[in-house]
């Protein structure tokens, strides 16, 4: 770290390497779209190795490195809703339970577009949570917000997915069921 | 808590995450809490599915660029390096000082601000009343409303010079030719562009061939720079490290295409001091050059798409 830090080539295309497929992750799902991910995500990178010199480890790299990626993913979905839309191929519209997804039989467009149904705000905080598994605190840190802002966000993001991924269950609240606080 | 008190979703939701342990005992006990909790989880489980990897071609291009970002040993003396304690308790200071309110000041800033916005009221209305956004000094750009997005219509007396397709950092460098003799890098440059895939952005290469290059300047003596015309109609900036654009200074007014999105990921790029088109592969971008103002540094060139102006190369000029 120290090395790539410091602007040595090598350390930081070992930096990359290493968390190139967490980046990248983070902004399939934030994007919901291979070619914006791949945008956002070399986007990011350029601004990690920009801003390496000045970061100063108060957090860890990755979490400082989701931030940055965050941020670009962000940014493209703002450049995104510039451009026209391409729309969705034919049949997209079939969506699956959430236990079938665990299966493995929900397909991609169904997940990426329930995804992209939420207000990117809340969409992040739910990809910080599901993909990559930080911690409340630790979201708090790389968005920026109190921790019970993100306990909020996170629980209505996956509140309105459930609906999306499986039609029929909790599509509203009723008296013999949790409902929002 | 009875078991009729149901955790609320916030709850469940934090509790599959492991952070509301308390909520253990109810959930096991409560067949609503419980199914809610495993749709939570299904969800939770959905969304963090691996992604498919992306072609090894898109991460190798990805991780190529973010190292052709890395500033070059003489531009990376600009790079913001940490401030040692003493010294960030002293910058701290100092902005604490500019924060705090100075009602003396107020109209002072306020006269500024008029000032300011009066003169872009005039850079615009300017522009906007001439047909062809032509400025003295450099060639012109205008909206492309039919495309939606910004593109440099030619001027005959200053074409936009196109560089070609420009692989890496060094030959982007090599061809910018920043602040050589305007003949001479328009001749290199209409002679390396390929006419090819760039044909379509006609109006930027025609009337290459001997040719002044476009906002080539040399820092001292020469015509002065300027970038065209008001971009997206955000608005002229107003931002000249020179006196007005006279001989040998640097006069920046108005955008560049793309010049406001670099400008807002480092807000430290100085002013224009050169411009062009070029491509990597098959993505056509413009090139501008930024020098910082009052620096001998070298000037900083970036590569940018001109679908999204995002960066594809990055090299320090000569």
């Amino acid at each position: 770290m120290q090395a790539a830090r410091g602007g040595d080539r090598a350390a930081l295309d070992t930096l990359l390497r290493r968390h190139y497929d967490r980046l990248y992750a983070l902004c399939r799902r934030m994007t919901g779209d291979d070619a914006d991910a791949a945008d956002a995500c070399q986007e990011a990178l350029m601004a990690i190795v920009r801003g390496l010199p000045g970061f100063d480890g108060r957090s860890a790299f990755g979490t400082w490195a989701y931030r940055v990626a965050t941020n670009a993913c962000l940014d493209e979905l703002r450049r995104r809703r510039r451009r026209p839309e391409p729309g969705l191929p034919e049949g997209s519209a079939e969506v699956a339970s959430p236990l079938d997804a665990v299966e493995g039989s929900t397909t991609r467009i169904d997940l990426d577009r329930a995804l992209q149904s939420l207000p990117a705000d809340y969409r992040a905080a739910v990809v910080l949570r599901d993909v990559c598994g930080m911690s409340y605190d630790e979201i708090a840190t790389t968005l920026g917000l109190p921790a019970g802002t993100v306990r909020s966000r996170i629980s209505r993001g996956r509140s309105a997915l459930v609906p999306l991924l499986a039609p029929g269950r909790n599509s509203g609240p009723s008296s013999d069921r949790p409902t929002n606080a | 808590m009875s078991s009729s008190d149901h955790a609320d979703l916030e709850a469940l939701s934090a509790y599959i995450d492991g952070e509301a342990p308390e909520w253990a005992d109810h959930v096991a006990g409560c067949e609503a809490c419980r199914g809610t909790a495993a749709e939570f989880r299904a969800v939770s489980a959905a969304v963090g599915r691996p992604v498919e990897a992306p072609a090894p071609a898109v991460r190798e291009a990805a991780i190529a660029a973010a190292l052709d970002a890395l500033p070059a040993p003489a531009a990376g003396a600009r790079a913001p390096s940490r401030l040692a304690p003493d010294r960030h308790e002293a910058e701290r200071a100092r902005f604490a000082r500019l924060r705090s309110p100075r009602p003396w000041a107020m109209p002072a800033v306020a006269a500024v601000v008029l000032a300011a916005l009066g003169m872009a009221g005039v850079i615009l209305s300017s522009y906007r009343s001439s047909d062809d956004f032509t400025t003295a000094t450099g060639p012109a750009l205008e909206s492309n409303k039919a495309g939606g997005r910004d593109s440099l219509a030619g001027a005959p007396q200053a074409p936009v010079t196109d560089l070609g397709d420009v692989a890496d950092a060094a030959t982007l460098r090599s061809r910018a030719q920043v602040g050589a003799p305007a003949g001479a890098a328009a001749g290199r440059a209409s002679s390396s562009a390929s006419s090819g895939a760039a044909a379509d952005s006609s109006a930027t290469n025609t009337g290459n061939t001997g040719a002044p290059a476009a906002l080539a300047a040399p820092p001292s003596g020469g015509p002065s720079v300027a970038t065209g015309a008001v971009s997206g109609g955000a608005g002229g900036v107003a931002a000249g490290s020179g006196a007005g654009g006279t001989g040998g200074s640097v006069a920046v007014v108005g955008t560049r295409p793309c010049e406001e999105q670099a400008r807002t990921r480092e807000p430290n790029l100085g002013p224009v001091v050169y411009f062009a088109t070029a491509r990597r592969g098959t993505v056509e971008g413009y090139v501008l050059g930024f020098t910082p103002v009052g620096a001998s540094s070298p000037v900083t060139l970036l590569l940018l798409a001109q679908d999204g102006c995002r960066e594809l190369l990055r090299a320090a000029g000569p």
